[in-house]
């Protein structure tokens, strides 16, 4: 077990250095070449006027291709991370911050490279990873006693629902995290006719799949948590700040989809919502610390 | 729609997999990744690693010998548990400002007085009362058992840290820690417990 | 036609029409819905923020806002009737807005319109015309089968010497929303059914050795063999569990564990594992020796009023119309009961009150400190401090809103899935026959602003032209379907 919890802690740095790597090659990529052009011009009066002008133009596709390498790096090295720990703690690894973070990070990798992979697109990825490296900067700033495998709080003592609830919940923040990419990259490329990022209609749709992926599990988180909290406090509905949050987040991208299906939003509207949304669900990740509440077990003291 | 779209020709990356200089640079790109890793955990403090939490060990686990310490009864009498060699041993850990022990002290009288007969001592260490008030409800309880004192918490706090009251450690009679009970026990628990540590080879 | 009729019946409507037609429109409204969402998120951030310090914070910043911090605290939001309110607009909402929906819903998968107008066709931002060699129907035919290849259901209508095509896939996923939209009214009348038919006991207390009637008419006592707390090494908590046995009219019917995250339960009761304490075992005797009382009180369900530390409890003993108040000493040894009186641990103070209309409030109760094992004569009551034991709280509840949640629950994850990951895909076409025996179709899907359905709809062309071994006329497709076309 020792050893174990070691080596996922070794695993982890390894992840964190790839993925802040491949963060560096993203944003590279992505900013593209920036080319300044002088032009003189002569004048009718005789003087003459510089301007400077600047173009964007795709990025090296060595960083693109190095990012993604890097990435994928990161998401074995981060699998290894939480796998090594789940076997070395015999359940998902979710009982504090720095376990259930761990599990976040890997996420985020995972759905933004099926994302990737899918649309064939990078330029997400500086967005993304610049989320899942926070993440990464935060769970270096934990506690270190956090990094041991501690027993579990008989309240969170049920599995597999335990497991399965929270997984959900990862997954789906996950999604949402790669709409939020979507949506900022739709304000710019609405706005501003770049070359080097994918066309609007495109970063649509990605923030809608999103959605579509992760509302449906939000909801089962939801339900899981009502089983759940029926099982461990007689009710399946607390009021419960954590709860009450996820449940606005919800109802959040529920508008999301209805103002696309029936009044046919797209575009800028539809993103907003979006940035809402992420916002919600940075609100509901951290929530436990503001509001305590049933859910605060992994507390950071 | 046309004008937008940069994806890369399909037939690119297959080529590039394929080149083995290009493999090499990521093999070794990943290398260099690790050993980077390595120097960064070991700065983070790798080797103090997988000690706390569930892999805390403060008690002797089943299997190993327990430790030995010396203290004083409430008859004033020295008493060490290395005394008690050749007979099975129930050790238990309380104070009287523990609720949970005071309420189990009568169960531990019931399941001595059955147990007693059949050779096992039973040593409850009273920790960090003072003698007069451990003895005072030793005396009310009618304990027949011994009845160790360590007012300071300093006589057998090497060798057995306690974070849980009550505990409770059987011991063999060859001195072999053989069950740790950190709750209390009903008096049937107590003596289907004890009883194994008897009968034990 | 139909217009003149519906304006006809307009103007005679009568003020009870106007009005229900108004309502209906409130409901109707997206933008309402949008609103009624906005309340309620504000409430609920109100709600969720009155469990933190946030608006301590606030009060602390700007002073003058305190009364309203005040308040704030002292709403209960979540069973405030303006929340409820909002609830139950939302869902009414929900529910008006949904059937408003049904029959379009139900017109477009039952009866859609075949036919379309080349103004469709030609202003679509994405179509695509392939000219062929072969005579309109074939050419109807192959576009049909390269549709139901990619499981298109395909219907078709001749006009002259035009056949227009109309194919769709996924189109009773459209019906998906319904369960989806039922489910979240059932979960809010699972709750209603929950709060007005079941009951719930939050602090249902049985020492250990003793039993205690549920009531609320179900007939059944529960008796606590047993409640052990396990720890691990570290003094983390690893395990709560009370051993139970249920007796319905007496009569032992279940014996079972109880433990926080798995309950126990009979017929439709639950018992929860809630919380625990110390209780006192005493045995008291009246004046004639009559034993009146030998039971457990808990302690700590109630706090000594000089020193909130010290866990208190009390027990009326009607029929001697007294009352016994306990206080044990805080759990800290090294802090005795401040004030008055002085508690050693072990020990416990005991105060004898006169219940009932001709109690004299002015006297002091008589009291005195027991330790295990003394008997002591208080107020004509012979008490005796048996021993220490322990009790269990539990929470009981029966909830026959259950079923109604768990039929809701796999209706709304069904129901989205469904809806979410079967777009209903349309496809229309014009196949004209050409003068000189060939012919030409021009298709396009109704995907404004749809890249999934566009690129769908590039599939089947991309399908048709490899069939026919023609190029299509193309516009708006992307780049990389477009080279999977060339080559």
């Amino acid at each position: 077990m020792e050893g174990l919890v070691k080596l996922s802690f070794y695993s982890f740095t390894a992840a964190s250095i790839a993925l802040g790597a491949a963060l560096v090659c993203y944003v590279v990529y992505a900013a593209g070449r920036i080319r300044l052009r002088q032009a003189s011009l002569a004048t009718s009066t005789g003087t003459t006027m510089t301007t400077t002008t600047a173009e964007f133009a795709p990025g090296p596709a060595a960083a693109g291709r190095f990012g993604t390498l890097l990435a994928w790096f990161a998401l074995v090295f981060q699998g290894l991370a939480v796998l090594l720990r789940t076997i070395a703690a015999g359940r998902g690894p979710y009982s504090n911050m720095y376990e259930f973070s761990l599990a976040f990070i890997f996420a985020v990798l995972l759905v933004y490279l099926v994302f990737e992979r899918l649309y064939e697109i990078k330029q997400l990825g500086p967005i993304v990873l610049a989320v899942a490296f926070g993440m990464s900067l935060y769970v270096w700033s934990l506690p270190t006693r956090m990094r041991e495998v501690e027993g579990l709080n008989p309240a969170l003592q049920n599995q597999p629902l335990m497991t399965v609830h929270v997984s959900t919940a990862i997954l789906a923040y996950a999604t949402f995290a790669v709409a939020f990419a979507a949506a900022v990259l739709y304000l710019i490329a609405s706005r501003r006719q770049t070359r080097w990022l994918p066309s609007p209609d495109m970063l649509d749709d990605i923030g809608y799949r999103a959605v579509t992926i992760g509302f449906p599990m939000l909801a089962l988180v939801l339900i899981l948590g009502s089983i759940w909290a029926h099982q461990a406090w007689g009710s399946y509905w607390s009021w419960d700040p954590k709860e009450t949050s996820a449940l606005f987040t919800w109802l959040i991208y529920g508008i999301y989809l209805h103002t696309r299906s029936l009044r046919g939003w797209r575009g800028t509207r539809s993103a907003v919502i979006l940035l809402i949304g992420f916002a919600a669900v940075i609100f509901t990740y951290y929530g436990n610390y503001f509001f305590g509440g049933m859910h605060a077990y992994g507390g950071v003291d | 729609m046309t004008e937008t779209t940069i994806a890369p020709a399909p037939s690119a990356p297959t080529q590039q997999k394929r080149d083995p200089r290009r493999i090499a640079l990521y093999l070794g790109l990943a290398v260099v990744i690790l050993v980077a890793a390595w120097y960064v955990s070991g700065q983070a403090g790798l080797d103090q690693l997988g000690r706390g939490g569930v892999n805390t060990k403060l008690l002797p686990r089943p299997g190993e010998p327990a430790p030995d310490f010396t203290a004083v009864d409430i008859h004033g009498n020295i008493v060490s548990l290395s005394d008690f060699k050749g007979q099975p041993v129930w050790l238990n850990f309380w104070g009287t400002w523990c609720p949970p022990c005071r309420a189990e002290m009568p169960d531990m009288q019931t399941a001595y007085t059955e147990l007693e007969p059949k050779g096992l001592v039973l040593l409850a260490v009273s920790l960090g009362d003072p003698p007069e008030v451990a003895a005072d409800f030793a005396y009310r309880n009618g304990v027949t058992f011994n009845v160790l004192l360590d007012p300071q918490r300093n006589l057998t706090s090497d060798a057995y840290p306690i974070y849980n009251f009550p505990t409770h450690v059987f011991i063999d009679r060859d001195g072999i820690v053989r069950d740790v009970v950190l709750s209390v026990m009903s008096p049937e628990e107590a003596i289907e417990r004890a009883e194994a540590v008897i009968n034990a080879a | 036609m139909a217009e003149l009729t519906a304006r006809q019946r307009a103007a005679q409507r009568s003020p009870l029409e106007w009005v229900v037609d108004r309502v209906w429109r409130f409901f109707c409204s997206v933008r309402a819905a949008i609103y009624e969402i906005a309340i309620l998120a504000v409430m609920v951030l109100a709600g969720t923020l009155r469990g933190s310090s946030v608006p301590e914070k606030i009060a602390e910043w700007f002073p003058f806002t305190r009364s309203i911090v005040d308040r704030w605290y002292d709403w209960d939001v979540f069973h405030s009737l303006p929340f409820t309110f909002m609830l139950a607009l939302l869902s009414v909402a929900i529910a008006i807005c949904t059937i408003n929906r049904a029959p379009a819903i139900w017109r477009t998968i039952r009866f859609p319109t075949v036919t379309t107008t080349r103004g469709f066709l030609n202003g679509a931002e994405h179509s695509a015309e392939i000219t062929h060699s072969v005579p309109a129907s074939e050419l109807s035919g192959a576009i049909q089968a390269a549709l139901r290849q990619r499981r298109y259901r395909v219907l078709t209508a001749t006009q002259g010497d035009e056949i227009h095509i109309y194919a769709d896939q996924n189109r009773y996923a459209k019906l998906g929303t319904f369960p989806f939209h039922l489910a979240l009214i059932l979960i809010l009348i699972g709750g209603i059914v929950g709060a007005r038919y079941g009951f719930r006991e939050n602090e249902f207390v049985i020492p250990e050795g003793a039993t205690r009637e549920v009531g609320h008419g179900t007939g059944l006592s529960v008796k606590l063999e047993r409640f052990v707390d396990s720890w691990r090494e570290d003094g983390t908590p690893q395990d709560y569990r009370s051993d139970l046995v249920i007796y319905e009219n007496g009569k032992e019917v279940k014996r079972g564990t109880t433990r926080v995250n798995h309950p126990l339960t009979h017929g439709s009761l639950t018992f929860y594992q809630t919380s625990f304490g110390q209780a006192i075992a005493l045995r008291i005797k009246d004046a004639e020796g009559r034993v009146v009382f030998d039971d457990a009180i808990p302690v700590g369900l109630y706090t000594s009023r000089t020193n909130p530390d010290a866990p208190a409890g009390l027990q009326q003993l009607p029929h001697v119309g007294k009352q016994i108040n306990l206080i044990t000493p805080a759990p800290t040894s090294a802090l005795p009961e401040a004030g008055t009186i002085d508690l050693q641990s072990g020990e416990i103070f005991v105060q004898v009150r006169s219940l009932g209309p001709n109690a004299d409030s002015s006297q002091m109760p008589p009291t005195a400190i027991l330790r295990q094992g003394d008997i002591v004569e208080l107020d004509g009551l012979q008490i005796e401090f048996i021993r220490e034991k322990r009790f269990t709280l539990l929470q009981v509840a029966s909830n026959p809103g259950m079923p109604i949640f768990w039929t809701a629950a796999i209706m709304m994850v069904g129901g989205l899935a469904i809806t979410l990951y079967f777009p209903h895909r349309r496809i229309r076409g014009i196949v004209t026959a050409l003068p000189d025996g060939t012919s030409s179709v021009k298709l396009a899907p109704l995907a404004k602003r749809d890249w999934s359905g566009q690129r769908n709809f590039f599939r089947v062309v991309g399908d048709l032209e490899a069939k026919l071994g023609v190029r299509a006329f193309v516009r708006g497709r992307p780049e990389h379907l477009e080279q999977a076309a060339r080559a």
